[in-house]
């Protein structure tokens, strides 16, 4: 690595620009925000203190999006977590044409999301839907799939896990793969079974790969919008209503833009928190001296 | 049998939009679903292109994930190989700014940025959008070719500017064409992104004729209108280019979502 000449900023000069501008004013903008009480009808903009957190602090319906956000996250998250586990297992023990199968099984993670949901919300239909056709098929009773309060949540939560399953599978797997053969090859020596293989040896080295993917999938959970947005509209009543979507709620249907901008903070907090490891991690792993001559 | 299990698990969605785009009305809403329309059908097809303006729509789609990735791609590239060469003043700080814009949900940013949008009287443009998916798309470009960039040995670069090339020259004429691939992966990924995007979409522009195709497709399913013909055609339309890519780009996958903490 050599060091800077004058001219390397230049090279790094428009990004800082663009990330000042986007990004970094923004965030400002939106914490200074959340401090004023602002009424668009009589363009007046009050300083507010902290009241704006202490209302969403004390609101219930927050807390039920909290409730409804962690729930979401915890059920995507865990199950596409197993689900992609064992697909990438499966496809590591090895059959033929696997790179084509393999590009099968990644392409709903590739979808628009409203796509996604759209299709979803037709399959889900309570009369000409086909899961419920499925379903009077086998002689059980039809589902309210996203009209009904104890439904509507999971549901979302299955076209969640339908399409980031993938992404879960192909971390996995790139870790599988990169296991040695020689360890495998040893514990067949001592005559360890397939379930011992397993415990002992592949999930241990799969450790990592894990915990970057439930991270990385846990930040992304957190910010769906999109799929509520079609599927339910946060509804029925507030059943699926989600951190973001009363965000957007008061943002932009009330227009209530500093209680919004505060409840955003919270959540930049919350996802914060979580997150530190991962950003240790990518720090760490980022080596900023490499190509050292 | 697994295999066919995970087969059908993947791709029945994709196959049942497919399927009802080529029915006609009656059949989409049989009492007995179809597996294979009795009669194919291309008016879905056409009404989404002759009634509901879609031509428009992915050509709005188009020009703002063009553009917004080739912004990103250019300014990214810059900045990136400051990044993998470079020891300067605030570096450190910069990578970790980079990281925590990946991380912050989109939420936070959509606020202010729909304020100053209004106040420089953006809103309701395509300029907005493209400027909204560079706040997503330059950390991703600059953190995906960092990776790149670090790949290639410096000696390359070293022996050009003994030749006598100055900086600039070396990197446009040495270095980028040797990250061509890379370039390239990441600009699709920036595509993707951009094509896919719905919130800040849906949030910038009122205007139907401005809309992108998450948000037109969106429209056509609401409390009064369901046009499920249409939409499972509009469905595929937004499928086909990222199918296209998908081919294109599987080596580069992990590495993209994964902003390189895992190698593909």
């Amino acid at each position: 690595m050599r060091k800077a000449e004058k001219l390397t900023y230049l090279f790094v000069v428009p990004a800082v620009v663009v990330f000042a501008l986007l990004t970094v004013y923004p965030l400002i903008y939106a914490i200074v925000t959340s401090f004023y009480k602002i009424d668009f009808i009589r363009a007046k903009t009050t300083f507010y203190g902290i009241q704006n957190y202490v209302g969403i602090l004390t609101d219930e319906t927050f807390w039920v999006a909290v409730k409804n956000t962690l729930s979401f996250v915890v059920l995507a998250v865990v199950f596409e977590t197993l689900l992609g586990t064992v697909f990438a297992l499966f496809f590591n023990s090895g059959f033929r044409f696997t790179k084509l199968y393999r590009t099968i099984v990644l392409v709903p993670m590739l979808l628009p999301p409203i796509t996604v949901a759209l299709t979803w919300k037709m399959m889900y239909d309570y009369n000409f839907g086909i899961f419920n056709f499925l379903l009077k098929t086998l002689g059980l009773s039809p589902v309210e799939w996203l009209s009904s309060t104890n439904w509507a949540l999971l549901s979302v939560v299955l076209t969640d896990i339908w399409q980031w399953t993938p992404f879960v599978f192909l971390v996995v797997l790139a870790s599988l793969q990169s296991i040695p053969l020689e360890i495998y090859e040893s514990a067949q020596v001592e005559g360890a079974s397939y379930v011992e293989t397993l415990r002992y040896i592949t999930l241990p080295l799969l450790r990592p790969a894990l915990a970057l993917a439930l991270l990385l999938r846990t930040i992304d959970t957190f910010r769906v919008f999109d799929k509520m947005y079609t599927l339910t509209g946060g509804g029925p009543g507030n059943a699926t209503e989600t951190i973001i979507f009363y965000i957007y709620r008061y943002g932009f249907r009330y227009f209530q833009t500093g209680y919004a901008a505060a409840a955003s903070i919270i959540m930049v907090i919350m996802v914060l928190v979580f997150s530190i490891p991962y950003i240790k991690q990518v720090v760490g792993a980022a080596d900023f001296g490499r190509n050292t001559n | 049998m697994a295999l066919i299990l995970i087969i059908v698990w993947s791709l029945f969605p994709v196959y049942w939009m497919l399927n009802n785009s080529f029915k006609n009305r009656v059949e989409q809403f049989s009492a007995v679903p179809t597996f294979f329309p009795h009669e194919i059908t291309f008016e879905n097809y056409k009404e989404l292109f002759d009634n509901l303006g879609f031509g428009n729509v992915v050509a709005n789609s188009f020009t703002v994930s063009l553009t917004s990735t080739v912004i990103a791609i250019v300014i990214g590239s810059l900045a990136a190989y400051s990044l993998s060469r470079f020891r300067f003043k605030g570096k450190r700080m910069l990578m970790i700014w980079i990281l925590l814009t990946r991380i912050f949900p989109p939420v936070t940013f959509v606020i202010p940025l729909y304020n100053i949008m209004r106040n420089a009287g953006l809103l309701n443009t395509r300029t907005a959008l493209v400027l909204a998916y560079i706040v997503f798309n330059l950390p991703f470009a600059i953190w995906m070719l960092i990776n790149f960039f670090n790949e290639i040995p410096v000696e390359v670069e070293e022996s050009s500017m003994v030749d006598g090339a100055t900086l600039f020259q070396t990197f446009s004429r040495i270095v980028l064409p040797l990250v061509l691939p890379g370039l390239a992966a990441t600009a699709i990924f920036t595509f993707i992104m951009s094509w896919n995007e719905f919130m800040y979409a849906m949030i910038f522009i009122q205007s139907p004729n401005l809309a992108t195709v998450p948000v037109a497709l969106s429209g056509l399913i609401t409390e009064y209108l369901v046009l499920w013909g249409p939409m499972s055609a509009g469905g595929i339309l937004s499928v086909i280019p990222i199918l296209a890519f998908v081919v294109l780009m599987q080596d580069y996958l992990i590495k993209g979502l994964t902003l390189g903490a895992v190698k593909g």
